[in-house]
């Protein structure tokens, strides 16, 4: 309870509340708008958001995994679907102000066919229909999707979108109408779609974090390389983060003073971890990676263009403590290095 | 003309004494750094408001001061090798030899770069003396030009490289000798003049880049899309690098295919007189930080980094008509 409110009163404005869950693992809920969308569920890590490297819900707290057979796996799975789904929708409600460009010159009316040679306007308007497309496959509720994706004289709706507590895939993007639609079932279903719901789902990308920045908390993972004897410690390799996807990449870091400029180094930075020879090796008994997080806020920059349509982010930390931790949840911290007092060498 | 030439140098030297300076000129800003004493040359760079000038560099024959980058550029080096000076053999020479070993090979680089350092630095007396063996065959050149002995400077007027010490291809003992000779009476005077520069280890410059204008000029957004490529140093370090730290540094090095709106207003523009695929030249104030790479055969890198967020570009590789400048970190891109 006390959780909760702390955290209430770090994002107020936003349209969010919170659910602690198990497993220490807290995710933030960014209710919708209206029933017809889902509620996305994000992890985040001391009331802020987590970027980056994600929490793996098939791993327990004490670092086994969920057994594969039981109901923990189904829970652990239907999770990892919602927090898939919703990083997707996540980042695809926030382009949406960023995408005037495309969706003011979008046919409402009819779909733009994608032909060898378009002109600018349709192919801005076929980039934003495809946008919609990808809105409305990710947000809508089951319900809605038998409405606007299922063509119910070939096709058995409740079965094709069961109420079991599994999200779909953010690759699966169904055509409109669902399978062997005439073109004037899909074009019922494309008018429809826009014209009652897409207002609302352009107002809720707009109000998301409006002001173009958010609070975050970066995690990347990191192999456990050699062990230095000489130096007492690991080395560190901040270029190499794995699977750090979710809005942000090490890349995207800009450093504002000389101690984060040798962290952005180009010729690629390492951080000693001082570890005595005892306590690393009892570490890598039981550990083949490690876990940094830092404390950042992100900027929205836009899109570049809308033929790639990706949205461009950047980041600079808020603090000059990096987090080190064994295990995915971030509950074991294994030291705090302070950006100011680091010690560090180039990769070449 | 050899004349003519004298009376440039002659009439810039005056200048320089009266006034004291080591700028001259007006369309040929050079900086001329004096030999320790009469056995090297005086080195000669260009360069842009008072500091050296790196990257694209402007050169007419019988126009602009003679320079010797060559020079500057090796003597650098030499005192960015200091590191490895330990591993120098002084008894003989392995730089014909091929070793596996890093001492052997560090020997082997310095050797071949303090023989490099000599083609570009001596006075033209002591090459004669000691790099030339009037006796030797006459050596064809390998590009099929005038088979020529003893002559150490280009049609450009340029100094060439040597290729054996003492001049000798043949002669292992007149090599040997001219090897020591100049370990002996040259090698100290050239690491104290070479310790004159950088010091600190870094120098603030100037890095000219060429670039192009992209497209035709765009009135909706009053200015012209220019392309960009920042990296490397021209013909000044054969080994530099530009290192990236921020999203505009990023940008200004040109991984990507991005263009950069250069404003510019229609009528200047007009006057300007730009066109698509124009050359233009980017100037940025960088600081200059070399490194000695030891692993394999060493080298040194000269990398840097931009001082401050402003560059000025200009329209002619003389930096005299500037069309712009730009904050690094306002830069406003397209794909």
């Amino acid at each position: 309870m006390k959780y909760l409110k702390n955290f209430c009163t770090c994002v107020v404005g936003s349209l969010v509340s919170v659910v602690a869950v198990a497993q220490q693992l807290s995710e933030v809920i960014y209710e919708s708008p209206s029933e017809e969308f889902i509620n996305l569920s994000l992890q985040t890590y001391n009331n802020k958001l987590r970027f980056g490297m994600q929490h793996n819900y098939y791993v327990n707290t004490d670092g086994s995994f969920v057994d594969n057979s039981g109901e923990a796996y189904a829970t652990a799975e239907k999770r990892t679907s919602h927090n898939v789904l919703s990083r997707h929708a996540f980042i695809e409600l926030l382009k949406i102000r960023f995408q005037e460009e495309i969706f003011s010159v979008m046919d409402r009316n009819l779909l733009t066919k994608r032909t060898q040679n378009m002109y600018d306007k349709e192919l801005k308007s076929y980039t934003a229909q495809q946008q919609v497309l990808t809105l409305a496959n990710t947000l809508s509720t089951k319900t809605q999707k038998r409405k606007f994706f299922c063509n119910d004289k070939q096709e058995d709706c409740a079965s094709k979108f069961p109420e079991n507590g599994y999200y779909s895939i953010p690759r699966d993007v169904l055509g409109w109408a669902g399978r062997g639609a005439s073109e004037f079932q899909q074009l019922r279903a494309y008018r429809a779609f826009v014209k009652e719901r897409f207002p609302a789902i352009q107002q809720w990308g707009n109000e998301l974090h409006k002001e173009n920045s958010i609070e975050g908390y970066f995690v990347g993972r990191i192999r456990l390389g050699e062990y230095d004897f000489e130096n007492e410690g690991y080395w560190l390799n901040l270029d190499a983060f794995q699977n750090t996807d979710f809005l942000l990449r090490w890349s995207y870091f800009q450093p504002s003073n000389t101690a984060e400029r040798i962290l952005a180094s180009p010729k690629g930075c390492q951080i000693l971890l001082k570890l005595s020879p005892e306590e690393a090796e009892k570490l890598a008994e039981n550990h083949q990676f490690l876990l940094m997080g830092f404390s950042v806020v992100v900027s929205l920059k836009g899109i570049e263009n809308y033929r790639s349509n990706q949205l461009k982010t950047l980041f600079s930390l808020t603090s000059s403590k990096i987090q080190i931790f064994k295990d995915d949840g971030l509950t074991q911290k294994v030291s705090e290095i302070d950006i100011n007092s680091m010690i560090t060498k180039t990769r070449y | 003309m050899i004349s003519k030439q004298y009376i440039l140098v002659f009439t810039t030297l005056a200048f320089c004494f009266f006034f004291g300076c080591t700028v001259y000129g007006q369309n040929d800003n050079v900086l001329r750094y004096k030999a320790p004493n009469d056995n090297f040359m005086d080195l000669v760079i260009q360069s842009y408001q008072g500091l050296p000038r790196y990257g694209e560099l402007y050169y007419r024959r019988g126009v602009t001061t003679p320079k010797t980058n060559k020079a500057y550029t090796a003597l650098l080096e030499l005192k960015f090798m200091k590191e490895i000076f330990a591993d120098l053999n002084r008894s003989k020479l392995d730089m014909y030899n091929r070793s596996s070993e890093q001492a052997a090979i560090n020997s082997a680089t310095l050797q071949r770069h303090l023989l490099n350092l000599a083609g570009y630095v001596f006075s033209e007396e002591v090459l004669k003396e000691h790099f030339c063996d009037p006796n030797a065959r006459v050596v064809k050149k390998p590009m099929g030009g005038r088979p020529v002995n003893c002559q150490f400077t280009n049609s450009a007027g340029e100094r060439n490289g040597l290729g054996y010490w003492g001049g000798s291809v043949s002669n292992e003992f007149r090599q040997l000798r001219s090897y020591k000779y100049f370990l002996e009476n040259f090698l100290e005077p050239l690491q104290n003049w070479a310790d004159s520069f950088y010091q600190g280890g870094n120098t603030v410059a100037y890095n000219v880049s060429r670039t192009y204008i992209a497209e035709k000029y765009d009135f909706k957004n009053k200015g012209y899309w220019i392309s960009l490529k920042v990296d490397g140093m021209g013909s000044m370090a054969p080994h530099a690098e530009f290192l990236a730290y921020t999203e505009g540094e990023k940008l200004l090095k040109g991984s990507g295919s991005n263009k950069v709106l250069l404003p510019i207003p229609p009528e200047k523009a007009k006057s300007y007189g730009l066109r698509e695929r124009m050359s233009i030249f980017l100037v940025n104030k960088v600081n200059v930080l070399p490194k000695l790479k030891t692993s394999g055969k060493p080298y040194v890198r000269f990398e840097y980094e931009l001082e401050g967020n402003s560059m000025e570009i200009y329209k002619d590789i003389q930096l005299t008509e500037k069309i712009g400048e730009l904050n690094i970190n306002e830069l406003v891109t397209k794909y």
